[in-house]
């Protein structure tokens, strides 16, 4: 009976892998999970975001620096719960790709890197729904690290995976933009001095002084204007994985169809496309 | 993206982040009008106690501005809770004060409006209800002794 019901087994798992076409190869799925895991910019500009303060400090008044420092404070406190957010998220991507491949990959030694929670909960800025999803995400990871299936769990992995994927990269896009807001008044204080300064200063003794602010204004319009690029390039990224995942999670039945390949493959470019950008400044 | 499970604690950020906005958008305010006195000095020979005055206003911007990243990082930080009613009240008084910065025809009498928008912001950052009422009040009669005094200004934008 025992014998019979591990043979019955058995020939359930060969069908199960004979009828799914995808599960020999899922390149574009691999593809677009690899190419989301690489996307940059967000975590750059995490830590960008936390270093405000030592950018502004040169530019502030007495009054405004007490105000920056415990701004300053707020931002340090916060910044792990930040990227604790994104490794989640290409830890993911990571292992939805391990999954997609041809190769058998043992994953438990990734599971020390889950061990680490979020932090903060009340002053995180975190939603609770975004806190959920880490912790539902982390469990799903736990659950299919240790689980020996692997193309056969692609499917299962994007179905019960979408709604904390989404959650937590519409999380990183809304922080994107805020660091994008709060850079954007960085630069206004530092340029706005000196396009304030400069034409003040009419003594002939200031004439060397003049000079070197309107060299130190050019290299830092130049500066400003780069990193701004960065801010849309980021959010783009973000919401083309968003939307590709979102797009396998609704074409599961057919991942490995023409137009579903050719989708994804779609998104793969435009990621490449705005990793390269990003990388290239 | 968002969902309507998250609305409440997502209009409390975006609440946040317009009050930040609106703040910037002072100081943006302030700056212009600040660049507009200079420029109105072609041969560069300001008076120095004008010069002091428009240092006190670069000083008052920069208050501001630290102020509007205070707010940021709330939102990030989601410490304020509701502000709702009473900070939509305060985002149109200070849109208000935005448009008289924007108005105001001697520059030397923004001093002490910008002074108390800079009290009103401080009060909202620091959840002091008694200090913003009082900076809303001298707004308000800042804004009646300036239309009083300055019953045409001649600055057009």
């Amino acid at each position: 009976m025992a014998r019979w019901l591990r043979v019955g087994v058995l020939v359930g798992l060969m069908l199960a892998g004979c009828a799914s076409p995808g599960a020999v190869s899922l390149v574009e799925v691999r593809e677009f999970a690899d190419a989301s895991a690489k996307l940059g910019g967000y975590a750059e500009l995490s830590r960008r975001y936390r270093d405000t303060y030592q950018r502004e400090l040169p530019y502030l008044s007495p009054q405004a620096e007490r105000l920056a420092r415990d701004t300053d404070a707020r931002r340090q406190a916060v910044f792990n719960d930040f990227v604790a957010i994104q490794r989640t998220l290409v830890l993911y991507m990571q292992t939805l790709s391990l999954l997609a491949g041809d190769d058998r990959y043992d994953l438990s030694g990734r599971i020390d890197e889950l061990g680490h929670g979020l932090s903060a909960t009340t002053d995180s800025g975190l939603r609770q729904r975004h806190i959920a999803a880490y912790a539902g995400l982390t469990r799903l990871l736990t659950r299919v690290i240790t689980s020996r299936y692997q193309n056969q769990y692609v499917a299962t992995m994007v179905r019960d995976g979408d709604a904390d994927v989404q959650a937590l990269i519409d999380a990183m896009i809304v922080l994107t933009r805020l660091y994008e807001k709060a850079n954007e008044n960085e630069q206004k204080t530092v340029l706005g001095s000196f396009n304030a300064e400069i034409p003040l200063a009419n003594r002939n003794a200031d004439r060397m002084l003049v000079m070197l602010a309107k060299v130190h204004l050019q290299n830092k319009t130049a500066e400003y204007k780069l990193i701004d690029r960065r801010y849309k390039l980021a959010q783009q990224g973000l919401t083309k994985v968003a939307l590709g995942h979102q797009k396998m999670r609704e074409n599961m039945d057919h991942l490995s169809s023409a137009e579903m390949r050719r989708m994804l493959a779609g998104y793969v470019r435009d990621l490449n496309v705005i990793r390269y950008s990003l990388g290239r400044d | 993206m968002a969902t309507p499970s998250d609305s409440r604690p997502g209009q409390t950020t975006d609440h946040i982040v317009e009050l930040a906005d609106s703040v910037a958008d002072i100081a943006d305010r302030l700056h212009e009008r600040i660049l507009k006195e200079i420029a109105s000095y072609p041969d560069q020979a300001m008076p120095d106690a004008q010069k002091a005055v428009l240092r006190t206003l670069m000083d008052n911007e920069l208050m501001l501005r630290q102020h509007a990243q205070a707010l940021y990082a709330d939102a990030t930080n989601h410490v304020i809770q509701g502000l709702d009613q009473r900070q939509r009240r305060l985002m149109a008084l200070t849109a208000v004060a935005a448009e008289q910065i924007r108005q105001i025809g001697v520059i030397g009498e923004t001093t002490g409006l910008v002074g108390e928008i800079l009290s009103l912001v401080g009060g909202i950052a620091t959840g002091r209800l008694s200090q913003v009422e009082t900076a809303l009040e001298n707004i308000r009669l800042h804004h009646t002794a300036l239309k009083a005094l300055k019953p045409t200004p001649a600055v057009k934008t």
